[in-house]
């Protein structure tokens, strides 16, 4: 494990762009690329990073307290670290949580390490571990299209839309009725295939494969998105009305979510620092309502920090709102403040945003160099 | 193929190449950082019964630095009762170089607490109304909080928060709300005052 310093030529294949209190780099917006691999996938926790590489490497770096990176417990890592622990089985993705980390490997196999006082390991226990250990439920008999890790939940999604959740229950984030910590995975049917889901800190939500929204969790501030006869039941997913086409996407943050359909971006819950992005009037709203800058956009991807947002439109252009503390919303170097609407990362205009994580006072972004030619072509609208 | 590779032994491809800072990291002596955290109104004050005032934004001033990059970008709307309006503008003044002498003057007389005529001299802070319709009327100040720095040079923290108060423009004796602020100088503060003090006694 080496690192080198080069020039700020970043190559076709990509680099890494941190902001905000990473605790790479101490804190200073930088960036970095591997010298023979390339950035596959990024996911970032409340203060810890994690990077799955095409060649199925798996780097790390930020606050390790828990265990989360998976490389003993300790001081915080300062340079992306790779775990070495998993020997020749190949990374596909990984997820984050607050503080613990899941991750899925070629092989089928599902791995958890980090913080466990609520079972969110899924190891049928409430221990922490250091180190990354397998799940044994999975046993590599279930193909994972998508892993998502909250405050103390986890989550696993199949190719063939089954639920599997984890963890933390005391307000119905694992969308059961019964006990308030589940140690082992649990499967959540609502009797329809499910194609996305996201974990916050206290709430959940996901989409179904017919594009409806549902959410369920603590039920303050309007995050779920729900009227408020029907608050009573958060423990239960309860599908979300009022959004206008079939939902994509879905993230939910701290007090917050933001949720894609094939016509509008909704946000809806506490937007006290920006985060809803409904300009300097709204700063919170119990039902969705669409962001009105990003109408006219088409956009692919959207995340939430704990208190940040991050989108990315179909030029590859990415759009921060929220929190700027610690400049994690990538819009300056030194001096920073709350935005209210999305503004455009003026940082990324020659580059094609590939994917951002956003964690509780940091965010990561991969993006690759745009080819010269089409640099003209790009603008705002 | 890569699978056959032992893992231990190919530590040698796994080079993180980090991109260089383009300028050398400057020490933090060189420079401050004042946040406008966020401003609450009190709910009987005057301002929070004005229909006239819509929209809030919170400036301070620091001889050297143009008055334009010491104010919040946003202006937000007025509170509702209890609410706490979140700017979260953090500035970074720095004090390096024969250019910027005017401020290390400043941060020398606000650590002192007065300057040299023995005046009082704080951090002053102003909120602003900043009305909607912006060709009918004007911005105008509504209140203003004062910071004390000369403890700054006592304190072992760095980051000093503060919840300051906010006084009314008509009448200082009346508070109407409370300005949460944060500096970042204890390096700074220190080496100005001992240059400060070290050209004194020559
Ligand atoms: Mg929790
Ligand atoms: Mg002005």
């Amino acid at each position: 494990m080496a690192t080198e310093e080069v020039e700020d030529q970043v190559p076709d294949s990509g680099a890494l762009f941190t902001f905000g209190k990473s605790k790479f780099a101490e804190n200073i917006p930088s960036k970095f690329w591997l010298k023979n691999d390339k950035p596959a996938h990024i996911s970032c926790g409340d203060e810890h990073t994690v990077l799955v590489t095409g060649n199925g490497k798996l780097y790390v770096f930020g606050s390790n307290n828990w265990g989360q990176l998976g490389l003993e417990a300790g001081s915080a890592i300062s340079k992306p670290t790779c775990v070495k622990a998993l020997k020749s089985e190949k990374v596909v993705f990984a997820s984050c949580g607050r503080n613990h980390t899941l991750l899925y490997t070629e092989q089928g196999k599902l791995y958890s390490s980090g913080g466990n006082s609520e079972g969110q390991l899924g190891l049928g226990d409430t221990s922490g571990r250091t180190s990354f250990q397998e799940i044994s439920f999975f046993n590599t008999q279930y193909k994972i299209k998508q892993l998502s890790a909250g405050s103390n939940t986890s989550a696993a999604l199949t190719v063939d839309g089954k639920l599997f959740m984890w963890g933390d229950n005391s307000e119905g984030q694992l969308g059961l009725e019964k006990e308030a910590i589940y140690s082992t995975p649990q499967k959540i049917d609502i009797g329809k295939p499910i194609s996305w889901i996201s974990c916050g800190y206290y709430h959940s939500a996901f989409v179904t494969q017919d594009g409806e929204l549902y959410t369920f969790g603590e039920p303050e501030n309007g995050k779920l998105g729900l009227p408020s006869d029907k608050l009573k039941k958060h423990k239960k997913p309860q599908r979300v009305s009022g959004l206008s086409g079939k939902v994509k996407i879905v993230s939910c943050g701290g007090e917050h979510t933001i949720a894609v359909t094939e016509k509008e971006v909704y946000t809806f819950g506490l937007g006290q620092f920006g985060q809803l992005g409904h300009g300097t009037f709204i700063f919170e709203t119990q039902l969705p309502k669409a962001v009105d800058v990003l109408t006219k956009k088409t956009i692919l991807y959207v995340t939430c920090g704990e208190n940040h947002t991050a989108v990315i439109t179909d030029k590859g252009l990415l759009y921060t709102f929220g929190d700027g503390r610690h400049g994690k919303l990538g819009l300056g170097e030194e001096n920073f403040t709350n935005q209210f609407v999305p503004i455009l990362c003026s940082n990324f205009l020659k580059f094609t945003v590939q994917s951002v994580a956003c964690g509780g006072c940091h965010m990561l972004v991969f993006a690759t160099p745009r080819p010269k030619e089409s640099e003209m072509m790009i603008n705002d609208e | 193929t890569a699978d056959a590779i032992d893992p231990q032994s190919t530590d040698y491809k796994d080079i993180i190449l980090v991109v260089k800072p383009l300028v050398p990291e400057k020490p933090p002596s060189s420079m401050i950082r004042v946040e406008i955290m966020s401003l609450t109104l009190n709910p009987y004050s005057e301002v929070m019964g004005d229909s006239a005032v819509q929209r809030l934004f919170v400036e301070f001033r620091f001889a050297g630095v143009p008055p334009e990059e010491t104010e919040t970008p946003v202006s937000l709307r007025k509170p509702n009762q209890g609410e706490e309006l979140y700017y979260h503008f953090s500035k970074v003044i720095h004090l390096d170089g024969t250019e910027h002498a005017e401020r290390r003057d400043f941060l020398y007389m606000l650590l002192d607490g007065s300057d040299s005529n023995g005046d009082i001299v704080r951090l002053k802070f102003t909120v602003v109304s900043d009305p909607i319709n912006e060709d009918e009327e004007e911005c105008h100040d509504v209140g203003y909080a004062y910071m004390d720095l000369r403890p700054l040079l006592r304190r072992a923290e760095d980051k000093a928060e503060e919840t300051l108060q906010v006084l009314d423009v008509a009448d200082e004796e009346q508070v109407i709300g409370a300005l949460r602020v944060a500096i970042e100088a204890k390096d700074a503060a220190r080496t100005v005052h001992r240059t400060k003090r070290a050209k004194e006694i020559q």
